[in-house]
């Protein structure tokens, strides 16, 4: 009987860990594992996540507890996993499979590739174009902020992946946008180079950690809300620091020019 | 008029695109592209419409969020995945990236008065997002409950 609490905890820890990596808000990462913790029928379950760790006890007078702590080191955001986990946890708490094949589709969804490098640049690129286009802009303002959307992806590429530094990687690619979208400025005076830079840094622009910051703060996860709200105040600094640097550099090199 | 509206259209799609597209790199998969792209061109169309009718940037902003979360709530009880996907695409177009860069640009060539202005409003429109999210989220949690 052991090895089945042990089955069900290894399975509810490891649809913790996963969720949390793919950037899941707090509350669903507690949720989903106490839901598959609770098929045990134990007395005690205890559940506790930060953005940083996972911390998950199961106790009964009938059983030695068992706890184990993860630290969650990597994170980027990946909704497919979280769907999917969301998708087998459900099933699982249904029982229309067992904890077997869970924990076997849950190591299944860690190996699943993410989208390839250059899926997610076409995918900047386009998504870059339709903000021009939504922000206002003609048919220069999209062709522009395509170019800039190339410039960050190159930044990204060449240099952003050398440096662990999110901080250093949003500002330096926010400078090569505001860098580029003034030089297309000097040649082209007709742009509109405000409307130009707004959709080019929209792809950097803190949106999953904002929108994350105030649904864990709202659910009481007050540490997670500030740990959010930290990486979105810090990420839009980044942006700005970059951007402004990006444009001074620009003016100074076309004055020299 | 008719020039107007079909300039509406046109950003319309471009939200659609704007929202489809980045759904790439938040790796939604393929076949939920469509929904996350129509929910962030209803958010869109919403603070389009309320601008045009001379809301106030805080309504707006908060009318749009309350379309967006609805919609994305809605989708992902149809669908039958977590809310967060389409929330997040959708959500997107609104976030005050230009009021970031206007900060920046009002430091740069005007006076800090006015740049303390720019980042009064950007926080204002955060807040009306974080509302508009905790306003859907309250109401479909209670609906939820009392359904059971």
């Amino acid at each position: 009987m052991t090895e089945c609490y042990q089955l069900l905890f290894d399975t509810a820890i490891l649809a913790g860990e996963i969720t949390l990596e793919s950037g899941a808000e707090i509350f669903r990462v507690e949720d989903t594992t106490r839901r598959i913790l609770r098929l045990t029928g134990l007395q005690t379950v205890e559940v506790f996540a930060t953005t940083t760790g996972l911390f998950v006890t199961l106790a009964d007078p009938s059983i030695s507890p068992i706890t184990q702590v993860r630290r969650i080191n990597s994170r980027a955001t990946n909704l497919n996993r979280i769907a999917l986990v969301n998708e087998v946890s459900r099933e699982l708490c249904d029982k229309k499979i067992t904890p077997q094949d869970a924990i076997a589709r849950l190591q299944e969804i860690r190996r699943t590739p993410s989208y390839p490098l250059w899926i997610v640049s076409l995918g900047l690129l386009l998504s870059t174009m339709g903000f021009a286009v939504l922000f206002g802009g003609g048919i220069a303002e999209v062709a522009a902020s395509g170019i800039c959307c190339c410039a960050m992806r190159g930044a990204e590429l060449l240099i952003c992946r050398r440096i662990s530094s999110s901080f250093v990687g949003n500002a330096i690619q926010s400078l090569a946008i505001a860098f580029f979208a003034n030089l297309l400025y000097a040649f082209y005076p007709t742009l509109l180079v405000d409307t130009v830079i707004i959709s080019s840094i929209m792809p950097l622009v803190p949106g999953v950690p904002i929108t994350n910051a105030i649904r864990d703060t709202l659910q009481g996860d007050y540490t997670a809300g500030l740990a959010r709200s930290a990486e979105a105040f810090v990420c839009a600094l980044a942006i700005a620091v970059g951007s402004l640097a990006g444009t001074c550099l620009c003016r100074m090199a076309v004055g020299w020019i | 008029m008719l020039t107007e509206l079909f300039l509406f259209f046109v950003k319309l799609m471009g939200a659609f695109f704007a929202g489809a597209a980045l759904s790439v790199a938040f790796q939604i998969p393929k076949k939920y592209f469509v929904s996350a792209g129509v929910t962030a061109a209803i958010g869109w169309g919403a603070y389009l419409i309320t601008t045009a009718l001379k809301w106030d940037m805080i309504w707006s902003c908060y009318t749009a969020t309350l379309c967006i979360a609805f919609t994305a709530q809605v989708l992902a009880r149809y669908k039958r995945v977590p809310a967060t996907m389409f929330l997040i695409p959708g959500i997107i177009p609104i976030v005050p990236g230009g009021g970031m860069y206007r900060i920046i640009w009002s430091m740069l060539y005007e006076t800090s008065a006015q740049a303390a202005e720019h980042f009064y409003e950007t926080l204002l429109m955060a807040g009306a997002i974080a509302m508009g999210i905790f306003t859907v989220d309250t109401f479909f949690r209670i609906s939820h409950r009392s359904g059971k």
